[in-house]
């Protein structure tokens, strides 16, 4: 068998022939401003969103709880991330292989979080402490200080141990100064 | 000469510069090499330990009761009636002695002309004690010094000049209450170093004693050497074994490349294992970890043994050195293919390399943030798997089992792989179902990130065991498919029995035994009997060893001549590849045994009716040990004394076969042109092959062939 | 070494060539993108352990979350910090158009903005965020100060109740906790805040140097429209660490 090697030269690389970007797809300015624009406004819906607890209907009001907050404010972001690797990381320009390692890896976070999920919602941890069948444990004010804590709850319900409520109520005294006059409002706003 | 005709391993002008044209490679071939040679090290390293682990079970520590007839009990209700009262105790078991270190300590003696009168020490806070010669086991007081009614001497403590303490220690005074003269004024200073001021008729003398400081259990020495021997074998040997080693030298060579897309990414990747590595033979030395490789949570947060932090960093460190390695693989196989050569047209070790790289892209990252997680939690405490301070240790398996679970796979997908090459070379056949193998490939990497939960049937909760049960099954079905079309690949093939033909039947069937045993273990019921029992410790060795290792060192045969450039002698390759065949099997099928009858893992001792059967087990760990020596020796014999390698001493048709042996520094002198298929042996005459170098049983072309 | 003309000097983004294994420059620049997307989703899913870490706990504890997110962090700071975030993603978006076309001035104009947004990100989070925190003993696990927080929140309290009142510290501390239900996992909201926010901060000064290597080299003549891979990467990453902000942002400071 005659070796192909002999008739075929291989490729030869010449700096002046294709070894710039081939297509390159310059950066539309007005859809990466208004990107921008869209994301600022998805930030600040998502601000506003949080802060609103209830949606009056006539004369009842819809409550939002914790899980349509995070519903909505997870959707939000989802959007804003979707925007910014489409437009800013250029996938929606570019190979598609690069959308597959995309697709994959959030597929592989999707997979670690719902099955460890899963797994804890089953476990019913929760429901279960609730109820008082485990211990949760974990109390760091019995952990990292320990008296220290009760010695702030004896003072704070009048006192079982005289010389430490002194001792409390002596310690306490420098945080819970009243404010001058002056800084009253920044304080009371917090 | 220009550097394209020049073996990649051809010396440089001077030694130095040899050595630096290693140390700053950027060559895949080199880097490859060096991986190679560490993860041999490493598996001797690993072995050493597998032997001491077995040595302790040959004859473990325990206290066993002696009849007079010579009969032994674990328990003395074990023993006839009659004969209880006249059992002995024995202890049984001596490999591993328990370990007490000493601490020296300065101290001062109090002379009473040439006898010692007292031993004064400092203790921890800095106050001396004072300790009194003993005298025929009972404490004498030569000096007569002052003592409490318990016997401790009693010192009045002052202070001098310069503001320290001194104590006082004072004759006793039995005429009266008033206390007597003062002795010996002693002075401790800011260091520990005891001082005495003596008084009339006594001196000082100043020495050191020695005292016992901890103490190291048999058992902890144990788990040392199970951890030690998990860690190096997992993170050190296993993962980059395959990949690492043999793939960075031939996955650029098999697609017609000159070298990976990121060649100072390998190197980084190669010098981050090498820290990785030091980082953890640091621990080991440091007192090594007895958490067992898989740091489970509270025991690694808690235990304050050995160096758990630096080896946790060892990990997170070689992690990177995975990930870099995966990542190159994946851009290489996307974008330095040879023209021509299609995804199908690829062999199949780079498909399983392939697939292994996506695992070791998304899977290893999870394993560094735990590892991190974990030492924060035993920095800072941050308390995320610290039950005690409100957090899940459950979580921590979750976290670790998403990496390591995917792990087993990045450690056996690429052994499937080398076994598609062996299989099809050494039988002279095309390889039966291509896509069928390169898809399950894909398929194991995509299902092993479904079934981590099958480590924690005991944690789990019921409803995810179900699910991770189910899904387990799963990966049953695309390794069955490969083990059967590579078992429809030998039969009607030109088989000729060399080592890695050898190695590639002893993988078939150590792999189906370790396959097969999988789904007890995935089945929920019979798990929670096998969990944590020699059943699993058998059923992952004949995976990863049976699996892996062997298909490792059959590649290392099945390449040796083409990376080497030199001839192994085959006849003592076959004999030191049964030995280990044979050893093997004897270490680890009684195993199964053991287990089903409950003899747990992990533990430095059992009960005398699973004597026999360790005594079985660590006898093949011997025979394992000698066969992988003769190894040792023929690959020796074979750098130093072996003949020459033609290009493609089996007659491959992949692209490796087609450039010189050993490699040159750029693969090819031009770059190669596809012109056949890696597995065509039905029409096409292997290049470069010379049947009277190596002869066959039965020319290829003769071969029936299958349309 | 390259075939170009003799009469003009090259500048180092015109007489670029690959790396010697690459067949041409079209490939190589695909391959160092596709590499970079790579170690990205490396990045997203070493989040994605702090993510469930999260998510774990917050199923575990439902109102300490809340109220911890609530009491600790302030949103006005993450948001500045996000709109600085996504600005700074914008300008390094234009500074790789810069590169296209050319224009070596926008295009550090543009990278420089892009570093002030991120010493800006990291002085906030520094100055306004986590001294305060360390000084309060607002820190994780075991460190955390409980009855300095405990103490500062009920004297907090005290004051939105009753400003004016002049009552004695006693008796403020005694009226507040006996209605004050002790968050007991507070420690766990914060070593989560700290950790996951802390590596990303540690990504964003990692960006910092290396939108510094990248404005050097742009300063140096080696982007232009034949070539600006590195500085494409530069932005990919950019961005990544943007778009985790994106997520940690409503994750810690609002739900």
């Amino acid at each position: 068998m005659t070796n192909p090697h002999d008739s075929i030269e291989p490729r030869e690389i010449l700096a002046s022939e294709e070894h710039g970007h081939e297509h390159v797809h310059v950066t539309p300015f007005w859809t990466m401003f208004w990107v921008f624009a869209i994301l600022l406004f998805l930030t600040a819906l998502t601000v506003w969103t949080a802060n609103i607890h209830y949606i009056p209907v006539g004369n009842s009001v819809i409550e939002i709880g914790a899980t349509l907050h995070i519903l909505i404010a997870m959707t939000i972001a989802t959007v804003k991330a979707v925007l910014v690797a489409a437009y800013f990381m250029h996938l929606k320009y570019d190979k598609p292989v690069n959308t597959i390692v995309v697709v994959s890896t959030i597929f592989g976070v999707i997979l670690f979080l719902g099955l460890t999920l899963t797994d804890t919602i089953s476990r019913g941890i929760h429901d279960r402490r609730e109820q008082g069948e485990i211990h949760a444990g974990g109390d760091m004010t019995l952990y990292s200080n320990p008296g220290r804590l009760e010695r702030m709850r004896a003072a704070a319900q009048g006192g079982v141990e005289g010389s430490v409520v002194q001792q409390s109520v002596a310690s306490g005294e420098a945080v819970v100064q009243p404010p001058p006059a002056d800084n009253e409002n920044q304080s009371a706003d917090h | 000469m220009a550097h394209h005709d020049v073996s990649y391993l051809a010396p440089k002008e001077t030694f130095l510069k040899t050595v630096m044209s290693w140390v700053y490679t950027i060559d895949h071939k080199k880097i490859g090499l060096m991986y190679l040679v560490a993860v041999l090290l490493m598996f001797f390293l690993g072995g050493v330990a597998a032997m001491l682990v077995r040595a302790q079970l040959w004859e473990p520590t325990r206290t066993v009761f002696v009849s007079e007839d010579g009969s032994v009990y674990m328990n003395p209700a074990e023993a006839p009636e009659g004969e209880r009262d006249s059992l002995k105790t024995e202890t049984r078991g001596i490999f591993f002695q328990p370990i007490t270190t000493y601490v020296s300590r300065p101290a001062v003696n109090l002379l009473s002309g040439s006898t010692v009168g007292a031993v004064i020490t400092a203790s921890q806070d800095g106050s001396p004690s004072v300790s009194l010669p003993e005298s025929d086991g009972q404490t004498s007081n030569p000096l007569n010094i002052a003592l409490t009614d318990d016997g401790s001497p009693i010192f009045t403590e002052t202070t001098d000049q310069r503001g320290n303490k001194v104590w006082e220690l004072r004759r006793e005074n039995p005429d009266s209450d008033e206390p007597g003269p003062v002795l010996a004024s002693i002075t401790v200073d800011g260091r520990g170093n005891p001082s005495a001021e003596a008084g009339s008729g006594l001196s000082t003398r100043k020495t050191t004693i020695r005292e016992p400081g901890s103490t190291i259990t048999t058992n902890n020495i144990y788990n040392r050497m199970f951890s030690l021997h998990g860690t190096i074998m997992v993170f050190l040997f296993i993962i980059p074994s395959i990949p690492a080693a043999l793939g960075n030298i031939f996955l650029p060579i098999m697609i017609g490349a000159k070298d990976v897309a990121f060649p100072r990414l390998n190197l980084m990747s190669w010098y981050i294992y090498v820290f990785g590595g030091i980082f953890a033979l640091y621990s080991v030395i440091a007192g090594g970890v007895e958490t067992g490789w898989t740091f489970y949570t509270p025991y690694s947060t808690t235990t304050d043994w050995g160096s758990v932090t630096s080896m946790l960093l060892a990990a997170f460190i070689l992690g990177f050195s995975s990930i870099f390695t995966g990542m190159n693989f994946i851009v290489t196989v996307h974008k330095l293919r040879v023209p021509g050569m299609g995804w199908f047209d690829m062999p199949l070790f780079i498909w399983a390399l392939y697939a292994t790289a996506i695992i070791q892209v998304l899977a290893t990252p999870v394993l560094g943030i735990t590892l991190m997680m974990l030492v924060f939690e035993r920095m800072f405490g941050i308390g995320i798997f610290d039950p005690a301070l409100g957090g899940d240790p459950v979580l921590f398996q979750h976290f670790f089992w998403f990496y390591s679970h995917p792990a087993v796979y990045i450690m056996i997908l690429p052994a499937f792989g080398v076994i598609s090459e062996m299989l099809a070379v050494h039988c002279r056949k095309r390889i039966f179902g291509y896509r069928a193998i390169a898809f399950s490939s894909i398929a194991i990497a995509a299902i092993s990130f479904l079934v981590w939960a099958h480590h924690m049937f005991t944690a789990a909760s019921p409803v995810a065991n179900v699910i991770f049960s189910a899904l387990t099954f799963l990966v049953a079905i695309p390794t069955a498919i490969k083990v059967f079309n590579w078992i429809a690949t030998m039969y009607k093939g030109s088989i000729a029995w060399t080592t890695p033909m050898l190695y590639s039947a002893f993988f078939l069937f150590c792999f189906t035994i370790g396959g097969l045993t999988g789904p007890p273990l995935a089945t929920l019921s019979t798990d929670i009997h096998l969990h944590d029992t020699y059943f699993v410790v058998a059923h992952f060795h004949y995976v990863m060893m049976g699996g892996t290792v062997l298909a490792f060192i059959g590649a290392l045969h099945h390449w040796w001549p083409k990376f080497t450039g030199k001839m192994y002698n085959e006849f003592w390759g076959q004999i030191a590849g049964w030995t280990v065949f044979v050893g093997f099997n004897v270490t680890f099928f009684i195993q199964f045994f053991m287990g089903t009858q409950g003899m747990p893992r992990r533990y430095a001792t059992y009960s005398p009716e699973f004597e026999l059967m360790h005594k079985i087990s660590t006898f093949g760990s011997w025979l394992l040990a000698i066969g992988f020596l003769i190894h040792l020796v023929v690959f020796a014999h074979s750098v130093f004394a072996g003949r020459k390698a033609p290009r493609n001493p089996w007659g491959g048709l992949s692209l490796e076969w087609e450039t010189e042996s050993p490699p040159l520094e750029h693969n090819f002198a031009r770059e190669p042109v596809l012109t056949h298929g890696p597995y065509d042996y039905d029409t096409v005459v292997p290049p470069h092959y010379d049947p009277a170098l190596y002869p066959l049983p039965e020319r290829s072309d003769n071969a029936p062939s299958h349309h | 070494m390259t075939s170009a003309p003799k009469d003009k000097e090259l500048k180092p983004w015109e007489a670029y060539i690959p790396q010697h294994h690459w067949r041409n420059a079209t490939d190589e620049a695909e391959g160092a993108k596709l590499g970079m997307w790579l170690f990205l989703s490396t990045e997203v899913l070493l989040f994605a352990g702090f993510f469930c870490a999260y998510a774990f706990f917050r199923l575990l504890y439902p109102e300490n979350w809340h109220d911890a997110s609530r009491y600790y962090l302030d949103w006005e700071i993450g948001a500045a910090n996000t709109a600085v975030l996504l600005l700074s993603s914008f300008t390094i978006v234009l500074a790789i158009r810069a590169a296209q076309q050319g224009n070596r001035g926008m295009m550090l104009i543009h990278l420089g903005i892009t570093q002030l947004c991120a010493a800006f990100f990291l002085i906030v989070k520094l100055g306004w965020e986590y001294w305060p925190k360390i000084r309060d003993g607002k820190l994780p696990g075991i460190f955390f100060d409980y009855p300095a927080v405990y103490a500062q929140r009920a004297a907090e309290k005290a004051m939105i109740v009753a400003p004016d009142a002049i009552i004695p510290a006693a008796q403020v501390a005694g009226d507040y906790a006996s209605t004050f239900t002790p968050g007991a996992h507070d420690h766990i909201f914060l070593s989560i805040y700290w950790i996951s926010t802390a590596t990303h901060g540690f990504h964003v000064l990692v960006g910092m140097f290396v939108i510094g290597w990248a404005m050097w080299k742009a300063y140096k003549w080696h982007y232009g429209p034949r070539h600006y891979t590195s500085l494409e990467n530069v932005g990919l990453y950019w961005h990544i660490v943007d778009i985790i902000w994106i997520f940690l942002f409503p994750l810690l400071y609002l739900v």
